[in-house]
């Protein structure tokens, strides 16, 4: 552009240089000009070029002055703008050259020397490269002189790494050169070295994340045969534990009932302490074999429609024998429509009969009730006794895995009550305890709620256990 | 359930019991003969099957867990021997029931152990009834 627009200026003077030999001298200033303004590649110096032009012009018609004071002052303003143009060509921080068509250095700036050294008037292959012969493969000077620009990164053998852009140049006396800006761009290569570095370690991090993620999944895979082969395993002990137990236990209570033959008070209650140990003992199998999943957080695992109704009937059906050998009452206030509700039945069967068996456990005397709120969005249940009841101190503790109360009189994990919480809780339901029960000022009262389904009833009528459907049927 | 004497129940019929355990077909054995059950104790599947062909009973009391195959064995059996319309299936377990297998093998109830004999009599009787031989 600078160039452009310094040679327009020209063509626009050359009526006014007739007849004026000294006005060569201007016409060489601003061809100098024109030189430092392509070598800097900057249009303050063409615009220098311009000015110094608008002087010739000024001077052209200036014919009655005296010549030598005239070239005095020509002078003057050549050295000033030269001085100026030396002044941006120091200041640049690229490296300028000019190399003419015999690859001999014509221009060097000041960072270009201090960079390279100063090489005027030596071979730019010898002085650049140190080479004897031009450089093979990568040397630009012929196609740029041509006309062509180019912009292209040479690596020195000190490790320096430089962006070279190079364009055609006509010296002041028109031969056909090259100017190249030098930049020093090793900082900027090296950072981008460490950052492919960096990219390469992060690759490299990536991958052994990926193969530790693999070998991770691999494990889980690993852990997940020995979850199923410890579930097997546990199926079969449950099975292997439980068979004898409760063989033993329906004979023993075959016996009590006469099957095999009169029983007297004394034989009876003996079978009856009897058969209590064995259903403790059937229970702390339960408990124990709850506590992987407990811990897994999978104690509810499958979630059905069911019929709240139906599972307090198998929970009362599951106890009633127990109740009955301790001559105690056991009712039950269920609504006339079952409500419904989303959840697992047998987990579910599992709280009421935890609760109904620990009421029994700890009442001598009375009897205990169960009883089944439907309200519009929760199913309210309650199981009250008539019991020794729950020491005060005792009572933030009792839902604590293993917690054993002072008052404990039968075997067992202290998990029942952890249990059951925690399946109502993965039933989104809540539990807690009273004690007395707040009704008969005796006794304890469990209660825990479950979310209802929409559309369950909510009337509540009167039934007592013998009512109830037996169990397990089909 | 309330004390049981010997008694009549639905004599006559003949029961077969599939268990391994001693103990508990000794104890369902001796509920039954009181209700004048004709019973039959098999401990192994495959006995049941020979003495499925031979005795054809009107109800099998099964444990689903056998010392030679899986109890469910049975009324898979039944179902391809179209025995399965005259002959009524309990099966009892320790274990939770297995509703799919349940579902699969339509027995007529499923009672988990250990349970009451009065309740299970209960049980034997209306599954008798269902029978209609």
């Amino acid at each position: 552009m600078a160039k452009d627009r310094v040679l327009c200026n020209l063509r626009l003077r050359p009526r006014l240089l007739a007849g004026r030999p000294s006005q060569l001298i201007l016409l060489l200033g601003i061809a100098a000009l024109l030189g430092y303004a392509l070598a800097s590649g900057d249009a303050a110096c063409g615009l220098s070029a311009m000015t110094l032009a608008l002087v010739g012009s000024m001077v052209g018609p200036f014919t009655g002055g005296n010549e030598a004071e005239w070239a005095r002052h020509l002078e003057k303003l050549l050295k000033s703008e030269r001085d100026r143009m030396m002044g941006i060509l120091d200041s640049l921080d690229e490296g300028v050259i000019m190399i003419g068509p015999d690859r001999v250095i014509r221009f060097m700036n000041p960072s270009m020397i201090r960079q390279f050294g100063d090489g005027i008037g030596s071979r730019c292959h010898k002085h650049l490269h140190g080479l004897e012969e031009p450089c093979r493969g990568f040397c630009r000077l012929p196609d740029v002189i041509k006309g062509a620009t180019e912009r292209w990164e040479r690596r020195f053998a000190d490790g320096t790494v430089y962006e070279i852009v190079s364009s055609p140049f006509a010296d002041s006396d028109q031969t056909p050169c090259m100017l190249a800006a030098y930049r020093n761009v090793t900082r900027e290569k090296l950072i981008e070295v460490e950052l492919m570095e960096l990219n390469q370690i992060k690759s490299d991090l990536l991958l052994e994340k990926t193969r530790e993620l693999e070998r991770i999944s691999n494990d889980v895979d690993k852990l997940r045969e020995e979850k199923r082969r410890i579930i097997r395993f546990l199926s079969a002990t449950t099975h292997d534990l439980r068979a004898p137990l409760s063989a033993t236990q329906s004979c023993l209570w075959a016996i009590m009932d006469g099957y095999a033959g009169p029983v007297n008070d004394e034989q009876k209650d003996l079978l009856q302490r009897s058969t209590r140990r064995i259903d403790g003992l059937l229970t702390l199998i339960s408990d124990l074999l709850d506590i992987p999943r407990m811990e897994a957080g999978q104690l509810v695992q499958e979630m059905k429609d069911l019929s709240f109704n139906e599972i307090v009937d198998r929970s009362i059906d599951s106890v009633e024998r127990l109740a009955r050998e301790k001559n105690l009452a056991l009712d039950a206030y269920l609504p006339e429509v079952s409500p419904q509700i989303r959840g697992s039945s047998r987990r579910l069967q599992q709280v009421l009969v935890n609760l109904l068996s620990n009421a029994i456990n700890y009442t001598e005397q009375g009897g205990i009730s169960v009883r089944v709120l439907a309200a519009e969005d929760e199913v309210r249940v309650e199981v009250s006794d008539s019991g020794v009841g729950v020491p005060p101190q005792e009572l933030p503790k009792l839902f604590q895995d293993f917690f054993r109360g002072s008052n404990v009189k039968s075997d067992g994990t202290g998990l029942g009550l952890s249990l059951s919480r925690r399946i109502v809780e993965a039933h989104s339901g809540k539990m807690w305890a009273e004690s007395p029960c707040p009704e008969t000022g005796q006794g304890s009262k469990f209660t825990f709620t479950l979310p209802k389904k929409v559309g369950s009833g909510a009337a509540v009528g009167p039934r007592t256990a013998s009512d109830a459907a037996p169990a397990n049927q089909g | 359930m309330s004390q049981e004497p010997k008694g009549t129940g639905m004599g006559g019929k003949k029961i077969l019991i599939v268990d391994d355990d001693h103990l508990l077909t000794r104890t369902i054995d001796l509920g039954l003969r009181n209700r004048g059950y004709e019973v039959k104790v098999i401990y192994s599947a495959a006995a049941a099957v020979k003495s499925l062909i031979q005795e054809k009973p009107d109800l099998i009391v099964l444990d689903i867990r056998l010392p030679d195959c899986d109890g469910w064995f049975i009324p898979e059996l039944l179902r391809e021997l179209e025995m399965a319309q005259g002959v009524a299936v309990i099966v009892m377990s320790v274990l939770d029931p297995d509703r799919e297998m349940i579902k699969l093998n339509k027995p007529y109830a499923f009672i988990q152990k250990p349970f009451d004999m009065g309740e299970f009599l209960h049980l034997v009787e209306r599954s008798l009834a269902t029978t209609g031989k």
